[in-house]
């Protein structure tokens, strides 16, 4: 079930429920059972999957635990990761790497095609299938110890409010936390909900609002103009936003009422003044475990080429990046231009610093503003490539950018309503970014508290799109 | 804990009467408008439900609205009959055979009309999924309360869980009430017709339209039944069309041909505009499912001629 389904709104506050009137010693089963449950009323024959990553991990995991040497731990690491990636590469991979292949022999007058595979994606695959390769690393490298209950991996792995969408946990948040599994708290329970308020009013009112707008556009490129283009170009940052950073806060407030407290994955992001910023605020788990497992290596097996390796381990680890994203050229190419304009970031990073010392410009609104819209134009003329299927498509959208004008297609209730949201988004973020006071949700003036809770939930009742699609991080 | 609990119950009292209060607001906007017709989907949509009075009304989806124009039916009428005959198109978006139904018994219920005409669209019988389903109710769901048609409607195709929601006024309401405001904006009275002036390019080629599932669903069969029952018994005249659309219709499949066969039962005459071969034209169409300015002109006086035949 999703978060935004009636049946969640039942099974959720039941989950909790018991989970608080069950003894301690049942709650890790609990949990687990209640995890397994939510995956199967999506994907049950997938539970297999998840019950196999979960063995594969838990098994190779014991097994570099009794290696007798560095050499054989260093062994067992590599091919855990590599039958851990098996069921991704099959699932996400197969059919782009063949029917690359295919085209490849074909532009080259070879009649071979390539077998292809018409699978469902097993959601969250890429989520868990990166979690438990950073369990094994972690292990590995004895920045956590190796877990001997397998109910406890397999929690780590399935947590329901992680396990479709992120944020990408990590073994030394979890197990001690997995352990622990103590009564929610009342804090708990009231910040959690209202992480999920607000996590619903970001999915529902802001992302599927823009949503209907934007998928109006993007579905049908060739009989809309430029300006419609651009506007639905503009918005779709924020979708995304509001999109995966309302589940996001959906998952760390589900499981703050459960006593769990989850890692963050964005931070205003578009208060960002640099590229490199700005990815230190955007999907921030993702980001985090790509540093952690590939940048850092890379940069430090290359500390020795300077810049260069810096360069290199930023390409590698956006493309990566991409090719996590999604099986096709032009969201892999997306990741490389992250990587590239990052890298141009580095090279230039002094003298950038040197340019806002010397006139003062980093505490200067206007350059900062500036600077948040450069930011912000930049990587939304990216994701025209990240979400386009093909470069054509993607191209073409580019050309009618800078080249058609023509009446802006406009529906009225969707503008009005997803700028009204929007706006109220922005407040809020707004008042973080620059702590201007504690907020609303969290006010010291009781009622203020619960004026604000209720206005939100009928701001959501109302205007949300309650009937509206899933949420677009589950495709990867 | 205790206060935890105290806050929880003030919060859902406090929501109960939130509820209550949007649900009397949506109502008594839906009624206070009712015998109003302004622009949009929603006062057009409101108009059908709660106002319509005239004396032909034509029914159907999207493809009825923009290919029959009202103010010229009147015009040809009076011209050749002599008589003055109001006119008013009912064709509205995403809407099948259950959504005709509905509104033909608050018709005959206000004011029995002289005919009506049925658009039929060749899938109409054919089953629809949940979303499909969903799409069709949730613009209705406002008028339950104040409809009893529509509530029979919303209890025959909505889920269980539908309509446990659906209690809720402010799930009633949603997206929806907004839109009520646009009421108060006293803009041009329409007679429903929606208007397309663009084309399409005269290279267009007709694709094919598939008949992925020939199965038909009883719950439409019975429904179009009870339309022409009900107009028979009510003793209005019923006139069935197929709009044309730029594509290759599968018209041998299950669903038009039980369409057809039960409007021959009952000697409903069937005006398939869509067999004239002028409608091979693009440039007659806004999109392939849509006709232009230009092709409801000529549909228009198509349905005219049977029109005047059922008069005479």
């Amino acid at each position: 079930m999703s978060f935004t389904s009636f049946e969640f709104l039942l099974f959720f506050p039941a989950v909790v429920l018991l989970y608080n009137i069950i003894p301690q010693k049942w709650r890790l089963f609990y949990l687990l059972a209640a995890s397994y449950a939510f995956y199967a009323f999506l994907q049950p024959v997938y539970l297999i999957l998840l019950g196999a990553v979960t063995a594969t991990t838990y098994g190779f995991s014991r097994w570099m635990e009794n290696a007798e040497d560095d050499d054989r731990k260093h062994r067992i690491m590599v091919w855990g990761i590599v039958v851990i990636l098996l069921p991704l590469f099959f699932f996400k991979y197969f059919n782009f790497v063949n029917e690359t292949i295919t085209s490849l022999f074909q532009s080259i007058g070879i009649g071979i095609t390539m077998p292809t595979i018409r699978w469902m994606l097993p959601l969250g695959i890429s989520y868990y299938t990166f979690m438990a390769i950073g369990y094994l690393v972690d292990v590995y490298n004895e920045d956590v110890e190796v877990e001997h209950n397998v109910c406890a991996v397999g929690l780590f792995l399935s947590f329901f409010p992680i396990v479709l969408s992120g944020p990408i946990e990590r073994a030394g948040n979890m197990f001690p936390q997995i352990k622990a599994l103590e009564k929610s708290k009342v804090s708990d329970l009231t910040n959690g909900a209202k992480l999920m308020l607000w996590g619903y009013f970001m999915k529902l009112c802001v992302a599927d609002r823009l949503g209907i707008y934007i998928d109006a556009v993007y579905s049908n490129v060739a009989q809309h103009n430029g300006n419609s283009l651009a506007l639905a170009a503009l918005l779709f940052p924020i979708q995304e936003y509001g999109d995966l950073g309302g589940y996001s806060l959906l998952a760390i407030g589900a499981a703050r009422c459960l006593g769990f407290k989850i890692v963050p994955n964005f931070n205003r992001p578009f208060f960002s003044t640099s590229m490199s910023n700005f990815w230190r605020r955007w999907h921030m788990s993702l980001i985090k475990w790509l540093t952690d497992y590939i940048y850092t290596p890379i940069s430090y097996a290359l500390r020795s080429k300077k810049m260069l390796g810096v360069v290199v381990a930023l390409l590698v680890t956006f493309l990566v990046s991409g090719i996590w994203h999604g099986a096709a050229l032009t969201v892999i190419c997306w990741g490389l231009m992250q990587g590239v304009l990052l890298s141009i970031e580095s090279v230039f990073q002094n003298k950038r610093n040197n340019f806002e010392d010397k006139f003062k410009l980093k505490k200067n609104g206007l350059y900062v503003f500036v600077c948040c819209v450069i930011v912000y134009l930049i990587f939304a003329f990216t994701e025209i490539y990240g979400m386009s299927s093909s470069f054509d498509e993607a191209n073409l959208i580019v050309k009618k950018i800078f080249s058609e004008r023509g009446p802006l297609f406009v529906d009225f209730i969707s503008f009005l309503l997803g700028f009204a949201s929007l706006f109220i988004l922005f407040v809020k973020d707004i008042k973080d970014e620059y702590s201007l006071g504690s907020g609303l949700f969290y006010s010291k003036h009781v009622a203020v508290r619960i004026i604000s809770v209720i206005l939100t939930i009928v701001y959501v009742l109302l205007f949300g799109v309650l009937n509206g699609g899933q949420f677009i991080y589950f495709q990867f | 804990m205790r206060s935890f609990f105290i806050k929880l119950f003030i919060i859902i009292a406090s929501l109960v009467i939130v509820d209550f209060f949007v649900g009397c607001l949506g109502d008594w906007i839906i009624l206070k408008q009712a015998e109003k017709c302004y622009t949009g989907d929603t006062a057009h949509l409101n108009y059908c439900l709660n106002g319509a009075k005239e004396d032909i009304i034509i029914l159907g989806s999207s493809e009825a609205a923009c290919a029959y124009i009202p103010a010229l039916i009147s015009e040809r009428l009076f011209e050749e009959t002599g008589k003055e005959y109001s006119v008013f198109n009912a064709g509205t978006t995403n809407q099948r055979i259950s959504y005709c139904y509905c509104v033909e018994q608050g018709l005959i219920e206000r004011n029995k009309p002289k005919v009506l005409v049925l658009d039929l669209v060749w899938n109409y019988l054919n089953p629809i999924n949940d979303d499909m389903n969903n799409t069709m109710m949730s613009p209705l769901r406002p008028y339950s309360a104040v409809n009893p048609y529509v509530e029979d409607l919303l209890n025959k195709n909505d889920g269980k869980k539908e309509r446990l929601i659906s209690h809720c006024n402010m799930y009633r309401f949603n997206s929806e009430i907004i839109k009520y405001f646009t009421f108060f904006t006293k803009d041009k009275v329409t007679d429903g017709y929606i208007c397309y002036n663009n084309k399409l390019p005269l290279n267009s080629i007709k694709q094919n339209e598939a008949c992925d599932d020939n199965s038909i669903v009883q719950s439409a069969v019975d429904d179009f039944e009870c339309f022409i029952t009900l107009a028979e018994e009510n003793d209005v005249k019923v006139v069935c069309t197929v709009t044309p659309k730029f594509r290759i219709m599968p018209t041998t499949c299950n669903s038009y041909q039980t369409m057809l066969k039960i409007c021959a039962e009952h000697n409903i005459p069937v005006c398939e505009i869509y067999k004239d071969s002028i409608f091979d034209n693009p440039l007659l169409y806004y999109n392939d499912a849509h006709l232009n300015k230009e092709g409801a002109i000529l549909s228009t006086n198509i349905l005219i001629d049977t029109l005047n035949e059922i008069l005479k």
